[in-house]
Order: structure tokens, then C-alpha cells, then sequence
């Protein structure tokens, strides 16, 4: 069941890419039919999990794989993950319905890659075995390095490589932890019978580490989130990959890839070394604030609205890491709502922008004004998501940032406080944006031609705004399937430090 | 192997270094010197050459000499071998050189088909 | 000789048999193509392929000629994996010396004596044997290099293979002769024990140090490998492809037997000198493969930079010494890596070199890295096959390639722990880093193939149709590429990542 919903779309990616006689315009049809297919395949899994079962793991399937090596293909959800598996089923069909227009060559290629990064990305949240987590992960950057490279805008190439060699990087130095962990598994399992030397999940959670290990290999782990996420100093790949990335392109980074960073800390970061991240919660505090702030500075002076939304994507991120390093169980709560909030919104920010760019082949802010005139559906949706991103009440970004603020702020009032203006900051420069574009006189002459966004446009955005209500009016259908969960992270926490 | 084995095998090495150049210091040193006209000419008698000594031959004679080597070294192998063939487990060991020569014979008949023996 | 001797010599008689009758076949004066031929060698490696299948799994090990040769499991996985690159290499040329005039039958019968030479290399338990495997391939490669006579290149390459190559030969002798000095025998056996008598150790020494020079420049690790990019370069491609593979395997089963007894003492400094050889030679072959322009001089340079990850295996591999003297590697991740990763540099190189082969223009030409571009849109398959072999040999997962480092680096991860010495993983982390430097000169194949725009005489690129060989070298890569990726063995039919790991696993198990 789940391992469908993993490769239904890369059985339809090697469909596409097998069938030469398929024309170029079905080709998105086909990819439609598996998205949409994937997603309700996807959907009973939300009510299959039973989030008071006390089992923390459902739904799961393992096979043998590479014995000899202690391989296994291990497939199983939690709540978290759950959740981020149903966003990114959720969000794919409508990023197939979103790239229609944007994508205008290269079909085949394209709706290939698009479908095979989905099977990576939610094998990614699936997986219980730390070889295939790891395989997945390093797999999701290929697919979009290649979209960005190939659909790109200009400096496209410069974009994709700085991305894919900056997400490396981080990476790579996981691979040694990965295998050191495994190592040391086997070395304490040769001592110990009832140990079993394997890269699952289960097997290493009875690895003991020194202080010292923890620490370098958090380290490691650490980078290669920070890196995804972005975390401050990591963030430079994330603007150039964004602009320079098709909508769909961007919106399933926004959506879904940079989920994986925050994913990582909880599912691997924090419950492998919890010794080193207790003492590196003062930095990682520091430059999760740092970031919030300074990106959100930095978006302010944009010019480009997609750099803007880019930015602000940091800032959000920024808020998330914060969240989840609070370390309690308001704020990984928070920072779990968080990151399918700003999925959802973001996403619907990068589409919105897209269709802007498709009519106007331009995202500079100088060049529009008063485009609510003649886009008025346009205008409302954009109001409606830019809302939910800056956390209006009522709307899913005020849940999860709510949630975070109060967890951090029980853990350390100062960076909450700091953090919140980041949010203000947030508020003013998105809504400056809508401000700039939508209202006023309209002063350039080729925004009187503009038509409004049609129904393939509204079907797109339509699901994305319900979901964003759904989310902000009740919050609780989510929050109790990722509670238990949620708890078993901090309590483990919570145990290997003592407090 | 014994250190003073080795230091013996230095002192052989650097005598049989030593003498060839000690005596051909000694010739230039002590030997008589009158050179003439004839002693420096190309020939102490006959012509002098019409031609440069250093010519390219045609690469027969060389396909020819490098055959010949190919062929002629293998009869090396064969002497031991006759001598061990009385003491020999018999049809086995007669059977190795008749392989042996079976190879050499493909080789003798690439080389002859490829027209490799032929002059002109 | 005895009886017994034969059966040791049986996957070594397909190559041979084919190169004998393709002489007699072949050997006229008119000199067409005759199909014939390559059917013959493809009949040669066929032969040991069948013979290795026959004869696995191995139930211990067959000593033949007084000890020259031993027929194992390294021995087999070494003839399967020459086999395997010679047949591909056979099936390129096919096509390659069709489209450059040069199809000659002495070709293939240099191809089936290189092979020969390598495998004899890999089997081969003294140093005389070694010396005779060495000598029968490199001497087959020296003329093959420079096969397309009529090109400077490849004469170039062909005189600067045999020169520098010659000198390598003279240091291995060298070494050889040290040894023969120190130990009293041409056995690799008596080198461990004599290796404790302080009056042979300084020969011992020094000769180990000749001979592994010898064995790094035959598989150009830094600083041995300046010769490596020219030869390379100039030679015809599918020679290329079979002498960074071929010679590789054949190498590093050697330098495995011989460490092997070496390694039974730890005293040895062999490790330190290893560890900074594969520094350097990682080093070397990721930075100047960044410089280049041309795709198969790129990969000319990585293949320098894979030695150099392959060294880091030698550096870390740890055997077992069982009873009555016997070695055992089987229980060395570290062994078990290199064989996986010459497998799947194997496969993902002959296929490079295969897609190459194809591209190649007259006179060496079309093979820069703008040749590529926008040829994954015009030749979809060409394309994919390509970024996935690019891939694998960048070490991304789903390949063989990173199965191979995942070993490589695992294995010297796993020397590290346990240990207070932490080099090893140092080692591993360079290693790694050094594998970051070389994904930018593999993806910059991928952008031009797929980022770049047609170039403007497009219409007139490349020949209408892959060959059939060619064609299927490229397919029998690609899926090799990706099986011994990911390929899991759910139906037990012995494919997969799983059952190729069992094989190295077994095929070192009765070093000695």
C-alpha cells in the first residue's frame, strides 16, 4: 500500500519516458491521471493511521535488499511523516495542472522528471532504513537540478549547479556519519548479542554515542539539513535556485524539498544526538533567528517578486528550525504545522507569481500596479495565500507560528521576541507587495491588457486555498495524528539529556 | 645475504669501473700523438663513400631479422626439453611441445599468409 | 604440468583459442572485414564467461604450473570482469573500425591477448607468472593504442605507452629481482614470513617500493600518472574504455594477493605511503579533470581520480590468517569494495566509452563537451544512457557507482572505528569531499546535454544509427548500471546488488 504510493509515479515517469509513440500533449494528461491517481491512493493512509494505537510506526512494509550489508527496504509512517507524505501527494496534480502553460518544450522530459522526483520525495518521508533514506535523498536532487537547469530562466545553469553542489556538500559529509553509525552499531552489536548490526531505523535506535560523536556527527547530519532547509549561513543556493526555477519547479522546492531539512532534525538529528543538539541549541537558536530576521531584511529591499517570496521562504524556514528546536511539544508541534502550512502557502505564492510571469514575462514590482483592476479573482486569491503566509488568525500560518512562538518563548522569551519581528517584518513586506501590485492607479500601459486567471488557473488554486482554511479553522484533525508523534520526539529528547 | 658480500660485490663494481677509465686516461696521458691528413680520413684505404652510411633500408630485411629471432629462440625451449623427455611421465609431457609447436606453426602460418615472407 | 593444470587453464583458453583462430581465419593478404572475427573473440570471452559460470562457485582453490597460477575465486571474478569489458570492447570496435577503416583482424587478436594478460595477471600467485601477465597485455595495449596509425594522436599515444610503460616494466623487474634477493623465491607466499628476517627486510623494502611503483603506474595513481591522459586520449575509444577497466581489475587483483602477505604484518609503514597516494591521486584526477575541455579526456583524468578511491580501499584492507596459513580476505569490507567498484566502473565506463565511441568523428574529433549539446533532446536514448552512466561514475545513488563508494568509503569508515587512530576516517572524508569536486565536471555533461542548445549543424551530426554492438554495450551497461544500483534479488535468481556482493564476498576467501 504505502510502497504504491511511493512508486506509482515512477511507474508513470517510465511510462512516459518508454512510450514514444504517446504525443506531446497527452503527456500531461498521463502525468495528471498518476498524481491524482497517487493521491487517492494516498488518501486512505490518513485514515488507516491510528494515532492512539501507541504504535508509533504503521502502515509500514520491509523487504530484504542487501543482507550482507544489513540493507534493508523498510518503509513505515509516523505522524509526521504522514502528513508531509499526504502534502506532497496533495500538492504534485496541482503542480501538474499549474506547469501546463509554463511548460512549453520538452514535455517528455519534464512530466518524467517531475513524477520520478515525487517517488523520491515521499520515499524520502518513508523511509525506515537509513540506506534507503539516504538513497532517496541524494535522488531528489537530481530531478530538480535538471528541471531548474533545463526550464529554467537565464542564469539557469549557474542556478542549478550552484544548488546541486551546495546540497551535496551538505550532503555528502552525511554519507560518513551514515556509515559511521553503522559502524559502530556493528562494533557494539559484536559485543552485545541482542543488537542487531542493520541501517534500520529500530536497529540504530540502541546505538550508544559519546558526547564527542554525537557532536561530530551531528555535524554531518546537521549540514545536510541545514543545507535543505536553508538555515542562515547555508541559504545562498535557495534564491538563485527559485527565480531561476519554472513555477512547478519552484513550487515543489518551496512545498515539499525544503521540508526534508526540517524533517531530518526531527526524524534523524534529535533522536540519534541528543546530547550534541542540547548544546547546540544556543547556536542553532542564533542563526535560526539570524535568519528569520536578516531574510526577512533582505526581502524587503527585493525588486522581484519571486526573489521576494524566495526570501521570505527563508525567513519562514527560519521559523520552523526555531520551532523544533524548541524542543518541547508546543513548538515541534508548531514547527511540524509550520512546514505544511508554509508548503501549502508557498507553493501557492510560487503558482501565483508563475501565472503573473506567464502573462507579463516580468516579476519586477515597478512594472506592475493596480492589477486588481483588471484581475480582480487573481487579486483575491493572492491576497487570501499571501494572508495565510504572514499568519493571519483563521488562516494556517497563524497555527503554526502561534505554536512556535509559544514554545520558544518558554524555552528562551528573548529569541521569541526577536524572532516575532521577523513576522512583523513578514506582514510588511508581503503586504507592501500586494500593495505595490494589485492596488492603485494602473500607470504601465501593458498591464490593461491582462486577463484574468482562467478555470484551469482557479482549479489549481482553488484546492490550495480550502486546504489553507481548512487548516486554519481546524487544526486539530492535524495536530492529533501527528501528537503521538510529536511527544515520542520530545520525550526521547527529554530522556537522553535527563530533564 | 651476508653485508660483506655486498661490500665485496661494491669493491668488484667500482674496480671494473675504475680500470677501463684509468686506462684510457693513461693512453691520452702518455700515449705519442702525430696526427696526419691520412689518420683523420674517413677510410685508412679504399673510396671515399659515396653516400651517407645511415640509409633507410626497406623494412623486409628488418620483418625478415625479427622473424628469423622469433622463430630461432623458440629452438631454445626445445633442447631442455629433449634432454628431460627420457626421465618424462611420457605422453603428457610429449603432448605439451606438440602444443607448443602447434602455436608456433600458427604463427609460422599467419606470418606466411600475410605475405610477410615474401619480397617483392 | 599435469592434468590438473589444464582445468586451471580452462578460462584461460577461450581468448586464447579465439586469438589463435582468428590468426588462422583472419591472416590473408586482402585485407576486408570479415565478420567472422569479432564473432570468434566474442566466442572467446563467451567461453570464459560459461567457463565461469561452470566453475562457481569454487570449492577451494586449484594450484597449477608449480604455483605460477591458482585458479580461486578471485581469479574467476577477475576473468569474469576482463571478459565482460573485453566482449564489450570487441562489440564497440565492431562499429568504431568499420567508421574509421581500419577493421583488421590483428585488432581483435590484440584485444583477446590483452585479456589473456589480465587475466593471467589476476591469477598469477609468483612473480614470474605476474611478470608474463603483465608483459602479454601491456604489450598488446602498446600496439593497440596506436591502432589508427594514420592519426598523430593515437601513434602518440601508442609511443608514449610504450616508453613510460616499458619503464614501469623495468621498475616492476627491478623490484622483482630485489625481492628474489630477500626472500630466496619467486613465491608471493615466502614474502610475509621473510618480511620478519631483519637481514632481508631493507631488500624487502626497497623491492616492495619498486613493485608497487610498477603496479601504480600500470593503474595511474598519482605521481605515476602522466602518461595516463595522452594514452588515453589518442587511442581508439573502445581501448580506452577496456584498458582504464581491464587493466584496473587486473591491477588491483594483483596488488590484493600481494598485500594480502604484506599485510600479515603491521608493522609496515605500506599503509601511511598508500594513504597519501590516494590523497594525491584523488586529488590530481579531480582537479585537472575540472580543466578539461574534451569529454574523453575528462574521463581519462577521473579515471585517475577512481584509482585514487580504490587506494583508499588498499590502505584500509584487513585479512584474516586462518589455519595451515591459508588467507582469508572474505571477512575485509575493504576487499570486497574494490572488486564492486571495478564492477561497476566496469560497467559505467564501457558504457561511457561506448556512447563516445559512437559520437567520435574522424580524426579523434566531436568528443568536446559542446559537441554534447542538446543531444539528450535529439537522441533521447543516447541522452538518458549517458547521464546515467555520468552519474554512476559521480557516485550518485541508484547506480552501481555509489554502491562502489558506499564500500570503498564504508570500508575505510569501518577501519577507523575501534581504533584511536583516526586517519581513517579522515581518509574517508577527503575521499568524500573529493567526490564533491568531481560531480561538477560529470554534471557538466549532463547540462550539456540537456541545457545546452542544439549546435547549429545539428542535422549533420553523428552517424544515422547506433550499431548493433555498440548499441548493445550501451543497453547491457545501462542496466548493469542500474541493477547492481539498486537491483534487489526478490526472486532469488541471483542479480542484484546481493548476490554480486556474495560473489566478491567468496571470491576472497582462499587468497592463499
Amino acid at each position: 500500500m504505502l510502497s504504491l504510493v511511493i512508486f506509482l509515479p515512477l511507474f508513470g515517469a517510465l511510462f512516459i519516458l518508454a512510450a514514444p509513440s504517446l504525443e506531446e500533449k497527452r503527456i500531461k494528461w498521463v502525468a495528471l491521471a498518476v498524481t491524482i491517481l497517487d493521491f487517492l491512493v494516498s488518501l486512505p493512509l490518513w485514515f488507516r493511521y491510528d494515532g492512539d494505537s501507541g504504535v508509533l510506526f504503521q502502515l509500514g512494509q520491509s523487504a530484504e535488499w542487501i543482507p550482507s550489508l544489513g540493507i534493508r527496504y523498510e518503509v513505515a509512517l509516523d505522524g509526521i511523516s504522514l502528513l508531509l507524505v499526504l502534502l506532497v501527494t496533495f500538492i504534485m496534480p496541482l503542480v501538474v495542472v499549474g506547469s501546463v502553460k509554463t511548460i512549453t518544450r520538452r514535455h517528455r522530459e519534464f512530466y518524467t522528471l517531475l513524477l520520478a522526483l515525487q517517488t523520491f520525495m515521499l520515499g524520502a518521508f518513508a523511509a525506515r532504513d537509513l540506506f534507503l533514506f539516504y538513497m532517496f535523498w541524494e535522488l531528489m536532487v537530481v530531478p530538480m537540478f535538471l528541471i531548474i537547469g533545463i526550464w529554467g530562466g537565464k542564469p539557469r545553469i549557474y542556478a542549478a549547479l550552484k544548488f546541486f553542489i551546495y546540497t551535496l556538500f551538505g550532503s555528502l559529509p552525511m554519507l560518513v556519519a551514515v556509515l559511521y553509525l553503522y559502524t559502530k552499531l556493528k562494533a557494539q552489536a559484536a559485543a552485545d548479542p541482542s543488537i542487531e548490526a542493520a541501517y534500520s531505523l529500530d536497529a540504530l535506535s540502541s546505538l550508544t554515542l559519546t558526547l564527542k560523536e554525537q557532536w561530530l556527527c551531528f555535524i554531518a547530519f546537521g549540514l545536510s539539513f541545514a543545507v535543505k532547509v536553508p538555515m542562515f549561513p547555508f541559504h545562498t543556493w535557495l534564491p538563485d535556485a527559485h527565480t531561476e526555477a519554472p513555477t512547478p519547479g519552484s513550487v515543489v522546492l518551496a512545498g515539499v524539498l525544503l521540508k526534508m531539512g526540517g524533517y531530518g532534525f526531527l526524524r534523524f538529528a534529535i533522536p540519534f544526538f541528543p546530547l550534541a543538539v542540547q548544546q547546540a541549541v544556543p547556536a542553532l537558536y542564533f542563526f535560526a533567528v539570524v535568519g528569520i530576521v536578516y531574510a526577512a531584511l533582505v526581502a524587503l529591499v527585493q525588486t522581484d517578486v519571486k526573489r521576494l517570496v524566495a526570501y521570505s521562504s527563508v525567513s519562514h524556514m527560519g521559523l520552523i528550525v526555531l520551532g523544533i528546536f524548541a524542543l518541547n511539544p508546543d513548538g515541534v508541534r508548531g514547527g511540524v504545522y509550520q512546514m505544511l502550512a508554509h508548503g501549502l502557502t508557498t507553493g501557492g505564492l510560487f503558482l501565483l507569481v508563475g501565472m503573473l510571469y506567464e502573462r507579463r514575462h516580468t516579476r519586477e514590482f515597478s512594472e506592475f500596479g493596480g492589477v486588481a483592476h483588471r484581475m480582480p479573482v487573481y487579486a483575491f486569491f493572492f491576497l487570501a495565500i499571501t494572508l495565510g503566509s504572514i499568519g493571519m488568525p483563521g488562516l494556517n500560518g497563524f497555527v503554526g507560528e502561534f505554536l512556535i512562538f509559544l514554545g520558544t518563548f518558554r524555552e528562551s522569551p528573548v529569541t521569541a521576541f526577536i524572532a516575532v519581528t521577523g513576522v512583523i517584518l513578514g506582514a510588511w513586506y508581503m503586504l507592501t507587495t500586494v500593495k505595490k501590485i494589485f492596488f492603485g492607479e494602473i500607470r504601465n500601459d501593458a498591464n490593461r491588457s491582462l486577463v484574468d486567471i482562467d478555470r484551469r488557473e482557479i482549479a489549481v488554486l482553488a484546492p490550495l486555498l480550502l486546504m489553507i482554511i481548512i487548516m486554519g479553522v481546524m487544526p486539530a484533525p492535524f495536530l492529533n495524528k501527528m501528537e503521538a508523534s510529536v511527544q515520542a520526539v520530545v520525550q526521547g529528547y527529554m530522556t537522553a539529556v535527563g530533564r | 645475504m651476508e653485508p660483506s658480500v655486498l661490500v665485496s660485490l661494491l669493491i668488484v663494481l667500482g674496480l671494473a669501473a675504475a680500470i677501463p677509465v684509468v686506462m684510457v686516461i693513461l693512453g691520452r696521458a702518455f700515449g705519442p700523438k702525430r696526427p696526419t691528413e691520412v689518420k683523420y680520413s674517413v677510410y685508412e684505404c679504399g673510396l671515399e663513400p659515396p653516400v651517407d652510411a645511415r640509409r633507410r633500408f626497406t623494412v623486409k630485411f628488418y620483418e625478415v631479422a625479427v622473424l628469423f629471432v622469433v622463430f630461432d629462440v623458440e629452438v631454445a625451449f626445445l633442447f631442455p626439453w629433449a634432454l628431460l623427455f627420457k626421465k618424462s611421465s611420457g605422453f603428457l609431457f610429449f603432448g605439451e611441445m606438440i602444443v607448443f609447436l602447434g602455436i608456433l606453426g600458427v604463427g609460422l602460418f599467419y606470418v606466411i599468409k600475410r605475405g610477410a615472407l615474401e619480397w617483392e | 604440468m599435469t592434468w590438473e593444470d589444464t582445468k586451471s587453464l580452462m578460462p584461460l583458453l577461450g581468448p586464447f583459442l579465439a586469438a589463435l583462430a582468428i590468426l588462422v581465419v583472419g591472416g590473408r593478404k586482402e585485407r576486408g572485414p570479415n565478420p567472422l572475427l569479432p564473432l570468434l573473440a566474442l566466442a572467446g570471452f563467451g567461453w570464459t564467461l560459461v567457463g565461469v559460470g561452470c566453475l562457481w562457485p569454487l570449492e577451494g582453490a586449484h594450484d597449477a604450473f608449480a604455483g605460477g597460477l591458482r585458479l580461486d575465486g578471485l581469479g574467476l571474478v577477475v576473468a569474469l570482469l576482463v571478459s565482460l569489458g573485453g566482449a564489450a570492447c570487441t562489440l564497440l570496435s565492431v562499429d568504431y573500425l568499420k567508421r574509421r577503416g581500419r577493421n583488421l583482424p590483428e585488432f581483435y587478436v590484440l584485444v583477446l591477448f590483452s585479456a589473456l594478460g589480465m587475466m593471467v595477471m589476476g591469477m598469477s600467485t609468483n612473480w614470474l607468472s605476474l611478470l608474463l601477465g603483465l608483459e602479454t597485455m601491456s604489450l598488446a595495449l602498446y600496439v593497440l593504442c596506436g591502432f589508427l596509425r594514420d592519426e598523430t594522436r593515437s601513434v602518440e599515444s601508442s609511443i608514449k605507452y610504450f616508453l613510460t610503460g616499458s619503464f614501469a616494466s623495468g621498475l616492476f623487474l627491478f623490484g622483482m629481482g630485489l625481492l628474489y634477493g630477500g626472500t630466496g623465491s619467486f613465491e608471493f607466499r615466502d614474502l610475509g614470513g621473510a618480511m620478519l628476517d631483519a637481514q632481508s627486510q631493507p631488500l624487502i623494502v626497497v623491492g616492495v617500493g619498486f613493485l608497487l611503483a610498477g603496479f601504480l603506474f600500470k593503474i595511474g595513481a598519482a605521481p605515476l600518472h602522466m602518461w595516463l591522459p595522452d594514452v588515453y586520449e589518442g587511442a581508439p575509444t573502445p581501448i580506452t574504455g577496456f584498458m582504464a577497466t581491464g587493466v584496473k581489475v587486473a591491477a588491483f587483483a594483483a596488488v590484493i594477493r600481494v598485500l594480502s602477505e604484506i599485510y600479515q604484518h603491521e608493522h609496515v609503514g605500506l599503509r601511511d605511503v598508500l594513504w597519501w597516494i590516494a590523497l594525491i591521486t584523488m586529488i590530481v584526477g579531480n582537479v585537472a579533470a575540472l580543466a578539461q575541455t574534451s569529454v574523453k579526456r575528462m574521463l581519462a583524468y577521473s579515471s585517475i581520480a577512481h584509482a585514487g578511491y580504490l587506494t583508499i580501499a588498499l590502505v584500509v584492507m584487513r585479512g584474516a590468517v586462518g589455519e595451515n596459513g591459508a588467507i582469508d580476505f572474505s571477512g575485509s569490507l575493504a576487499a570486497r569494495a574494490i572488486l564492486y567498484y571495478l564492477l561497476a566502473y566496469l560497467v559505467a565506463n564501457m558504457g561511457a566509452f561506448g556512447v563516445l565511441s559512437y559520437l567520435e568523428k574522424q580524426g579523434g574529433k566531436g568528443l568536446a563537451y559542446e559537441d554534447l549539446a542538446g543531444l539528450g533532446f535529439k537522441h533521447r536514448f543516447l541522452g538518458l544512457v549517458l547521464s546515467v552512466f555520468a552519474l554512476s561514475l559521480a557516485g550518485i545513488p541508484g547506480t552501481a557507482g555509489f554502491v562502489g563508494k558506499f564500500l570503498v568509503f564504508g570500508s575505510a569508515v569501518d577501519a577507523g572505528v575501534g581504533t584511536a587512530d583516526s586517519s581513517f576516517v579522515l581518509l574517508a572524508v577527503l575521499g568524500i569531499l573529493n567526490s564533491l569536486v568531481g560531480l561538477y565536471y560529470y554534471l557538466r555533461v549532463l547540462i550539456q546535454l540537456y541545457a545546452k542548445p542544439l549546435a547549429e549543424d545539428a542535422s549533420t551530426r553523428g552517424a544515422p544509427l547506433v550499431g548493433m554492438g555498440t548499441g548493445l554495450v550501451i543497453v547491457a551497461s545501462f542496466i548493469g548500471t542500474l541493477w547492481w544500483g539498486f537491483g534487489a534479488d526478490f526472486l532469488n535468481l541471483g542479480f542484484g546488488v546481493e548476490p554480486a556482493m556474495r560473489m566478491m564476498q567468496g571470491a576472497l576467501a582462499t587468497l592463499r
